[in-house]
């Protein structure tokens, strides 16, 4: 029997406003028809009773329908309040009833004439119609039957436990919700109904002999994760049915409570396990996601993206190579990587999924070892058009808290003209400079104001949207407007310089601001059915966007406003004088199809397909005009810099199709089975044009250069094919869910039909909590599940990785001496038994509710171990290969390991008094647990991905992926007695030493809600920890070592620190002591929101406005020396981490006004 | 009845699931996965043509130039190592200075052990070009026989040419226990372990036998084939094959290593005669070695009109123990020295890899050891006679023949008196081409002479512990050992 398609739903009336996360909302419960009294529902004849809405006018015009036709048509006119199970429905009684006049409930009466019914009303006039049934029964016995239905909406509920106190009679409702016990003894019984997910009800009844007892018991639902519907590799599945672990991020309740500029925003700290790296705090600066560590040596790390069923570019990889996008948005160099994720509006997002590694990830095969990041847009509902409106402002100002960086200034500060003093502590030491200490000061610059590059900025952002529908079709529209200026400034010193030099001629804005961002969005989204059994979704949304970044990095605005020199006016001003900008067009569109057949009986078979594409276009270019230095910069060693223009044109292409479908059946009464298969296909393409040009003349001329220009084009393409199979089976009445399954991939890597690698995957959920057994445990422990999964992905190498590859070269000189054309120099030797990267994970975990609701617990452990990791490894000379990294192959192995856990507590809960704290913790540690023979442990990878032996990031056996490693530094001594530490003084060790490693080994989060006045205000405070990762602190070094006694270090400890970094002979130089292994706790944010009395705005036309204060990025705790510890300039081929002197992350006041109307 | 019912529906669904999957695992995916190389991969397919095959064909010729002679030039190595260059680490305040490792003047020194030390990048680069050289002839013989059948086959018997070539250098100059890392057709290969010295030449033998079954038609690559073959036979100590194997080489055949300085940079100059690019030219070159530690010739002193000299063009702003002198081919044709500047470029001269001169020395060099007089006839004839007259250069680089000045000599009497003259000669002859190294290596490890009595030896002046050391031959550059784990290091250090 099929009650869903036949109950209209009564959803309508939740109200989704900001403040409704915080708003727990307890139905009121169980009616039976014993205790009308108390119930919602109360047994009625349809002509009994006096309801409005059986006196609602009806126009009927059905001859000889079926039954359940008639019902229809009256449920349709009726507007959607009576309700009917199919044991109505199906009864083959044909009707006739014509009547443009009638009142519903003579309809009723007409239709129903003879046909076995028993009807409940509840107080709001929901009507519900039930068949009765008699049995022939003991006489001294009777039976029970019942329909249990959801409170809220009147939907049946299956697999309820329904028993009787005292005996041993209990079953399980069916499909309809429906049970019956029959021949039990006459007499009074209390009744106990339990399901998952509803407030479990105890009922008294009486059961009188030969007699039949109908009961409707309404269970009102309660929060349970469990309930959630998740997506999976295979679909769309209730979260108790699977058994690892999924994060959802409810969106709507995050952006109610803080603010949020970015998608990297919303998962920030709030996804145990994820980490997002910010490389700036600069508006549109990039960040960084990685999951449960790093699995891959050269490979990408990043997780996959998908919207609405669509991969989205998140090729770091691609990013990496296109070093023009990398250096004009923010950071160091040309490995500061992003992706196209953060275009994406977030108020356009309903919810975000996260599967974080292979045993969630299998299906979606070779490219999700890192996991998967779901995300779900907005979607209409049926109704009329509802409106909703918001305005944000923030303003973001700068902290002058940090210690760093100090600047050394020498001349008058009140005059016109500076030097940076280049007496530094090597130089004193050996006697090159000597410091003119009395005409050099030192000082924060953060902290005086004229040579300070920090100022307030702003994000601003408006939007609206409106969604709505009609019976087979909804729809949402969106758009939104954000605008943004970051708090870097040109200093004022600077400006008053420059300007000076140009004769007075003013500086223009970017120059003067140069970090700023704008990106204006528009969504759409149109849902529907038709033909009763299918659904459509189509998706669209376009992006503009704009940004600039100045020379923000390591050398950025904070070494650069350091050098305010008028003895050499360019150096230290160079980077002000282009503009580095970004614009994005990026357009992103799904369609998909799910079909439900009348085959089998219509709730057997389903299918779906999706298809959809990710198109985004980027115009880069740093661009400094000829002239714009003129005159200051005539005559000086820096006039390439005068007429320079670094420009790409980058285009991402990615498209997805999928298709699938799945086949559901009972086998037992206590077992069912669902087979589910599918095929994917995703392909992305990155193209990009770049070019540079550092003479150019008047104009930009880029492409009639004079000076030294080159242009490069660089491509990639990577495509997966596979298909998935999976089969769940059910077991012991919906309570133990095991699942397995396979996905076996075609990759454009992998080169041919005999390399396609199979993952594998299985899983176990049991909800130990709603067995038999557990009853007694109940009252204190509500729901319990346990859960295991194991599965295994993979990430698939490069196109070119397999293929031996030959650098094509001109003018070859033959034997006769003449020249013949080109020549084919090996510049790869290939390796075509190249396999994909294998992560295979294992988790555990439980969930928990406990007290009723009031704690609940989730934790999950995990072991992930990945092999075959790939790396672009050293290659012998005896193979032939030019360079020494040219050979990439399966050679390592990596672990990680750690746990994530979750706690809620609803510490008070009160309609008009609400408190509850809810926090994560996750930790993780990385080893690479093995790497091949001949991977000789001096080779890691610096920046340029090339042959490193410094002191940074490794990759050593038995450590951590991109450890930090250096020199130690094991004494000094002054030896020469002249009050100073010289690098002679220093002993250093002679072997690199593990400091620790580049990522933190835990993050944690806690978040504290406060409700007042029935949920009308609500406090929020967020406070968010990473500890354990150690990070080169290059701007402390880089700042230090400019200073000379007096002005900066004073100890010999940190002079021995700073000449470390010099070597003298053999020696090695060494940052030591500028690794630091770093703790941090941030005040995230704090906000107190309104919900104003609707009495208030209604007369405005407004249904419902909430009123956020917050505040961002309060305080920082933290053991680092330097400024942001959340910031990490200058990753290692993407996976590593350093602090340089970025800009930290703002802190933000604001306000935001959100309507609906 | 109803579950009886679904389950019938089932076994339907099922079926169509069964059939879905089937079409899913029959598909050709891999079809679908197919995608488009980066613009800056060169197509694979693009080489599948007679085009792609020349090119590769060129480019193993090309590698070999360059470990040759070219941007890392072999020739200096062997150059350095034996007694035609030498340089040194006096300072100019002549304090003596540790030799650094890989360096030219290390080379010199002999006393280069095998350990740990990560040698210079200059040594693995050519170690790793004249593996190229070796490996990417296997490519372009396949794809010359796939993809280019119009093309003359003896382009293939070229390859095996070269392909020995390369291992006769290999075996020249590195210790024994050289791995000859297997190269597959179109991807990967696999490590090896280190061969022999011997085997090593024995392999190169084998190389040059393929190599004449397959250039009939090319007289150019057959005597280069048969020069090759014959210096493979000597170093296996078959005199009389190697003399039979050359017997039919004109004296006027040579065969040049191109370079060329217009084209390219350095991809395809001579880098032996470059002195261009260095201030300090005896970083690149050295200077002419006058009875090296002993044992050496007076390449310097004698006069020998086969090496004409100049003076060092710029002087040494490192060192200053040297005399730094340069054999005066060095000098630029066109536009005579002027001693003030660096542009003598060089790039573009041709280097002899082969010539009828060697083949001729090959004949002597059998004569001698088989004690036929007929050997002094052979050395005077080449002093004495020029082949083609009209193109006898004054003076004559090494393969050009005859030349003018050059008195008789007279018989010695001894068979070791006799070989000695027959490499002394060769030392002349063939001076700065990348021979000297395996003579004198030939000569201890053949003919069991001394070592310390064939190679620069006692008291080295010129830096280090100021001591010529003991070794014949170089370790195999040290990454072999770290990366292919089949390579234990060198089976010994012997001759």
């Amino acid at each position: 029997m099929h009650i869903r398609s036949l109950v209209f739903s009564f959803a309508l009336s939740t109200a989704a406003g900001p403040m409704a996360a915080h708003t727990q909302t307890t139905a009121d419960v169980v009616v039976t028809a014993s205790q009308p009294a108390a119930s919602q529902f109360v047994s009625v004849a349809p002509s009994e009773a006096n309801s409005p809405l059986l006196r609602s006018s009806l126009s009927l015009d059905l001859a000889d329908v079926p039954l359940r036709d008639a019902l229809r048509e009256i449920s349709r006119q009726m507007g959607g309040h009576l309700m009917y199970d199919e044991g109505v429905a199906s009864i083959k009684k044909r009707v006739t009833i014509k009547d443009n006049r009638i009142e519903a409930g003579d309809a009723l009466r007409q239709v129903l004439e003879h046909v076995p019914v028993k009807a409940y009303i509840s107080k709001d006039g929901r009507l519900v119609l039930l068949k009765t049934v008699r049995d022939a029964a003991p006489r001294d016995s009777g039976s029970v039957r019942g329909h249990v239905v959801d409170s809220t909406t009147g939907a049946p509920i299956q697999r309820a436990s329904v028993e009787l106190d005292g005996t041993k009679s209990r079953v399980l409702t069916g499909d309809d919700g429906s049970f019956r016990m029959a021949n039990v003894p006459a007499g009074s019984y209390t009744i106990s109904v339990h399901r998952l997910g509803y407030k479990p009800a105890r009922r008294s009844i009486v059961l009188r002999a030969e007699q039949d007892t109908t009961v409707l018991i309404a269970l009102a639902s309660v929060p349970s994760t469990l309930k959630e519907v998740v997506t999976t590799g295979s679909g769309e599945q209730q979260r108790m049915e699977i058994g690892n672990s999924v994060v959802v991020v409810n969106v709507d309740s995050i952006m109610a409570t803080t603010p949020v500029s970015t998608v990297s925003d919303l998962l920030a700290f709030r996804v145990p396990g994820l980490l997002a790296q910010h490389g700036s705090g600069a508006v549109g600066a990039p960040t960084r996601l990685r999951i449960r560590g790093n699995g891959s040596i050269e490979s990408d790390n990043a997780p996959i993206i998908i919207v609405d069923g669509i991969r989205i570019m998140n090729d770091a990889k691609t990013a990496e190579s296109n070093s023009l996008y990398a250096g004009v948005i923010g950071g160091s160099g040309s490995n500061d990587l992003s992706s196209r994720l953060d275009d994406i509006d977030p108020n356009s997002i309903a919810s975000i999924e996260v599967m974080r590694g292979p045993a969630a990830s299998t299906l979606y095969g070779s490219e999700a070892a890192n996991g998967v990041i779901i995300i779900k847009t907005k979607q209409g509902h049926d109704g009329p058009p509802r409106w909703s409106a918001y305005a944000d402002r923030q303003f973001l100002v700068q902290t002058k808290d940090y210690e760093y960086p100090v600047m050394q200034l020498g001349g008058p500060l009140g005059g016109g003209g500076y030097f940076v003093p280049n007496c530094n502590l090597v130089g004193i030491s050996n006697g090159s400079c000597i410091p003119d200490e009395g005409n050099v000061v030192g000082f924060n610059m953060l902290r005086d104001p004229r040579f300070t590059p920090q100022t307030s900025g702003y994000t601003q952002s408006f939007g609206a949207n409106v969604t709505g529908g009609n019976g087979g079709l909804q729809y949402f529209l969106g758009g939104t407007y954000l605008d943004q200026l970051g708090t870097a400034k040109l200093p004022e010193v600077n400006q008053e310089i420059i300007v000076a030099g140009r004769g007075g001629k003013p500086l223009p804005e970017e120059i003067i601001r140069p970090n700023a961002r704008n990106n204006a969005s528009v969504n759409a989204r149109i849902t529907g059915t038709f033909q009763g059994n299918s659904h459509f979704a189509l998706g669209a949304s376009f992006i503009s966007q704009y940004q600039r970044v100045g020379n923000d990095g390591m050398s950025g605005l904070l070494a650069a406003a350091r050098s305010p020199s008028d003895t050499t006016p360019v150096e230290g001003w160079k980077n002000w004088y282009g503009t580095r900008e970004e614009r994005v067009k990026h357009v992103l569109g799904n369609a998909s199809l799910n079909w439900q057949p009348h085959w089998f009986g219509g709730d057997v078979f389903s299918a779906s397909v999706t298809y959809g594409w990710d198109y985004s276009m980027n115009d880069d270019q740093y661009y400094a005009p000829r002239g714009s230095c003129e005159p200051l910069c005539e005559g000086t060693n820096d006039q390439g810099y005068l007429g320079y223009i670094n420009a790409g044109r980058r285009t991402n292409y990615a498209q997805t199709l999928t298709a699938g479908g799945s086949v559901s059946l009972p086998v037992t009464s206590w077992m069912s089975s669902h087979t589910r298969f599918g095929a994917n296909y995703a392909k992305t393409k990155m193209y990009s044009l770049y070019g540079h040009n550092d003479n150019l003349g008047v104009g930009r001329g880029f492409y009639t250069a004079r000076g030294n220009d080159f242009i490069s084009d660089i491509g990639d393409e990577r495509a997966t094919a596979g298909w998935y199979l999976e089969e769940q089976v059910n077991l012991r009445h919906d309570r133990l869910f095991l699942t397995a399954g396979l996905r076996q991939d075609a990759g454009s890597a992998f080169g041919d039909a005999a390399v396609q690698p199979v993952y594998l995957k299985w899983n176990a959920s049991y909800v130990v909590s709603e067995e038999p057994f557990f009853a007694p445990f109940r009252a204190y422990v509500p729901m319990l599940r346990l859960r295991f999964a194991t599965g295994n992905a993979g990430i698939m190498p490069a196109s070119t990785a397999r293929l031996r590859t030959y650098a094509m070269q001109g003018n070859f000189v033959d034997d006769n001496g003449d020249p013949v054309g080109g020549f084919a120099e090996l510049s790869g030797p290939g390796n075509p038994d190249l396999r994909a990267e294998h992560s295979r994970e294992y988790e555990g975990g439980f969930d928990a509710d406990l007290f009723q609701q009031r704690l609940t617990l989730n934790f999950t452990w995990y072991r992930k171990y990945t092999w075959d990791a790939i790396n672009r490894g050293p290659v012998a000379g005896s193979a032939g290969a030019a360079v020494v990294r040219a050979f990439r192959g399966n050679v390592g192995d990596v672990l990680n390991k750690g746990f994530e856990a979750g706690a809620t507590a609803r510490i008070l809960d009160r309609d008009d008094f609400q408190y509850s704290v809810s926090g994560t913790i996750s930790r993780n540690t990385n080893e690479l647990t093995r790497m091949a023979p001949g991977q000789i442990s001096f080779i890691s990878l610096n920046a340029s991905g090339d042959l490193y032996t410094g002191n940074y990031a490794k990759v050593v056996e038995g450590y951590p992926l991109f450890g930090r490693w250096s020199y130690p530094i094991l004494g000094w001594a002054d030896q020469n007695g002249n009050g100073m530490i010289d690098p002679t003084e220093v002993r250093v060790g002679d072997s690199l030493t593990y400091v620790g490693p580049s990522q933190p080994k835990y993050t944690a989060y806690m978040s504290h809600h406060l409700g007042l006045f029935r949920g009308r205000v609500a406090v929020d405070a967020n406070f968010a920890y990473s500890g354990g990762m150690t990070q080169f602190n290059y701007a402390r070094k880089s700042i230090l070592s400019h200073l000379s006694p007096g002005q900066g270090p004073s100890s010999f400890e940190q002079q021995a620190c700073i000449v470390a970094g010099f070597p003298s002979g053999q020696r090695h130089a060494t940052d030591w002591c500028f690794m630091e292994t770093v703790k941090a706790l941030r005040f995230q944010n704090l906000s107190v929101g309104f919900m104003l009395p609707p009495s208030l705005v209604q007369h405005v036309g407004i249904s419902a406005a909430t009123l956020r204060f917050s505040a961002t990025n309060l305080a920082l705790w933290s053991n680092y020396h330097g400024i942001d510890p959340g910031i990490n300039t200058d990753p290692v081929n993407g996976n590593g981490v350093q602090a340089g002197a970025a800009f930290p992350a703002p802190r933000s006041y604001g306000v935001r006004l959100q309507v609906q109307f | 009845m109803r579950d009886s019912t679904r389950c019938r529906r089932g076994v339907m669904a099922r079926c169509l699931v069964t059939a879905a999957l089937v079409a899913l695992v029959g598909c050709n995916w891999s079809d679908l996965v197919t995608t488009d190389l980066p613009p800056t991969t060169t197509d694979p397919e693009a080489l599948k043509t007679q085009d792609g095959a020349l090119s590769i064909y060129h480019g193993s010729i090309h590698a070999f130039r360059k470990a040759f002679g070219g941007a890392s030039a072999y020739i200096l190595a062997s150059a350095h190592l034996t007694d035609e260059l030498q340089s040194g680490a006096y300072s100019l305040g002549g304090e003596v200075l540790p030799l650094e490792t890989g360096s030219l003047a290390e080379f010199d020194s002999r006393d280069m052990p095998e350990d740990p030390i990560l040698r210079s990048w200059w040594v693995e680069s050519w170690y790793r070009d004249m593996n190229m050289a070796r490996n990417q002839t296997v490519d372009a013989t396949y794809y010359l026989r796939t993809y280019a059948p119009l093309v003359p086959k003896d382009l293939v018997g070229h390859m095996f040419a070269i392909r020995g070539m390369a291992l006769i250098h290999l075996a020249d100059i590195f210790c024994s226990g050289i791995p000859l890392t297997h190269y597959k057709v179109e991807g990967g290969f696999t490590y090896e372990g280190g061969l022999p010295t011997d085997s090593v030449y024995a392999r190169a033998l084998t190389w040059f036998d393929s190599a004449l079954t397959t250039v009939p038609d090319s007289a150019n690559f057959r005597y280069l084939a048969e020069v090759g073959r014959a210096r493979a036979l000597l170093n296996l100590g078959r005199f009389a094959e190697a003399a039979q194997a050359v017997q039919d080489v004109p004296t006027d055949f040579v065969y040049y290593a191109r370079y060329a300085e217009d084209y390219n940079g350095s991809f395809s100059n001579n880098w032996v005669w470059n002195l261009n690019t260095y201030s300090d030219p005896e970083e690149r070159f050295g200077t002419i070695g006058d009875n090296e530690g002993g044992n050496g010739l007076p390449f310097a002193s004698s006069n020998d009109p086969r090496i004409p000299l100049i003076p060092a063009p710029i002087q040494s702003q490192k060192y200053s123990a040297t005399s730094y002198l340069l054999p005066s081919w060095m000098l630029p044709a066109t536009a005579p020295w002027n001693g003030t500047s660096g542009e003598a470029k060089k790039n573009g001269v041709d280097i002899p890899l082969a010539t009828g001169i060697e083949a001729r020395l090959v004949e002597a060099e059998a004569a001698a050891n088989a004690g036929d007089a007929s050997f002094l006839s052979i050395l005077n004839e080449l002093r004495t006679s020029c082949v083609d007259a009209a193109s006898c250069p004054t003076p004559a680089p090494a393969g050009s023949g005859g030349v003018e000045g050059l008195p008789p000599l007279v018989d010695p009497g001894s068979k070791d008196a006799r070989v000695k003259m027959v490499y002394d000669e060769r030392a002349y002859w063939l001076f700065l081409t990348g021979h000297r190294q395996g003579d004198l290596r030939r000569l201890v490890r053949v003919y069991g002479w001394p070592q310390n009595q064939v190679y620069p030896s006692g008291y080295f002046p010129l830096g280090g512990k100021q001591e010529y050391g003991i070794y014949t031959n170089i370790p195999i550059p040290n990454t072999e050992r770290a990366i292919n784990t089949k390579f234990q290091g060198c089976l010994n250090r012997d001759a």
